[in-house]
């Protein structure tokens, strides 16, 4: 056995696992009750998946929001059209009134 | 949690030994190092729901004791060198097999090497890991594992030399 295995030797031989000091596992044990667990791996697991249940609902209220936008936006623009097919029927009508007049009048001077 | 307490009691009573010789060589400190082991026990009860195996266990007390005996020996850097409690202690106290002079030379050699080279003599020795899973339990380099071991053990043999020597003749 050369040097360099006496010492790994020795180390081994004086290295051996040391007694605990007497009631140890008793005083540990009465410390439980303070110790406040941390949320358990079961929690843990459902991390992720409530994560992803909050996205999917922002996206959910997000899109709902920008499809409302959407219709109000739809609903204004065929209102804002039909007033203006109605404005130029009236304006067709009104044109109609008047060259029926003019042409009336003009009929009745050559007459 | 209550339910699972008579479990973790037979868990700190298969595993207090390692836990407590770890803390205790780390820092050369009764006391300190029975804080320690307790400190690591409560830390596993909290973290118990992840202890996936027998070997994940073992290895997470491995690292845990290292890591929170070198933070307490960081923030008690006196008893670096070895406490007149820990020679008190070491003279008292033999192992089972009556053989003080040797532990208590190995451990008084062990409390002179830096804190690093000391955990990794631990695991080496103590808990006879080979280099490839010292370096995974501290979570540190193959090769500082290695440049870690050599050199404790040229600071060991240089200073215990003849020491060593009486207990080849003897042994």
């Amino acid at each position: 056995m050369d040097e360099h295995e006496d010492l790994e030797h020795w180390l081994r031989e004086g290295l051996r696992p040391r007694q605990t000091p007497a009631g140890f596992s008793a005083r540990l044990m009465a410390r439980l009750p303070e110790t406040s667990p941390v949320p358990s791996s079961q929690t843990k697991r459902w991390v992720p998946a409530i994560r992803w249940a909050t996205a999917v609902l922002l996206l959910g209220v997000a899109g709902g929001s920008y499809w409302q936008h959407q219709q109000q936006e739809r609903v204004a623009g065929e209102r804002a059209r039909a007033q203006l097919f109605l404005a130029l029927r009236m304006s067709a009508a009104t044109l109609n009134d008047v060259q029926h007049k003019v042409l009336r009048s003009t009929t009745g001077d050559s007459e | 949690m209550p339910g699972m307490t008579g479990e973790f009691r037979e868990i700190v009573e298969a595993h207090q030994s390692l836990v407590f010789s770890i803390a205790y060589r780390v820092l050369g400190d009764r006391g300190t190092a029975e804080e320690v082991a307790q400190d690591v026990f409560l830390e596993l009860y909290r973290a118990f729901d992840d202890i996936a195996s027998d070997e994940h266990l073992v290895a997470w007390l491995r690292r845990v004791a290292v890591h929170r005996a070198t933070d307490a020996l960081r923030r008690r850097p006196r008893i670096l060198h070895g406490a007149a409690e820990f020679e008190d202690w070491m003279a008292k106290a033999p192992n089972e097999e009556g053989s003080v002079p040797l532990a208590s030379e190995i451990e008084r050699l062990l409390l002179e090497l830096p804190p690093a080279q000391r955990a990794v003599v631990l695991l080496r020795y103590q808990e006879d890991l080979p280099p490839g899973e010292i370096a995974e339990t501290l979570r540190m380099p193959l090769a500082t594992v290695k440049s870690h071991l050599q050199r404790a053990l040229k600071a060991m043999r240089a200073r215990a030399e003849d020491t060593l020597r009486e207990y080849t003749r003897h042994g």
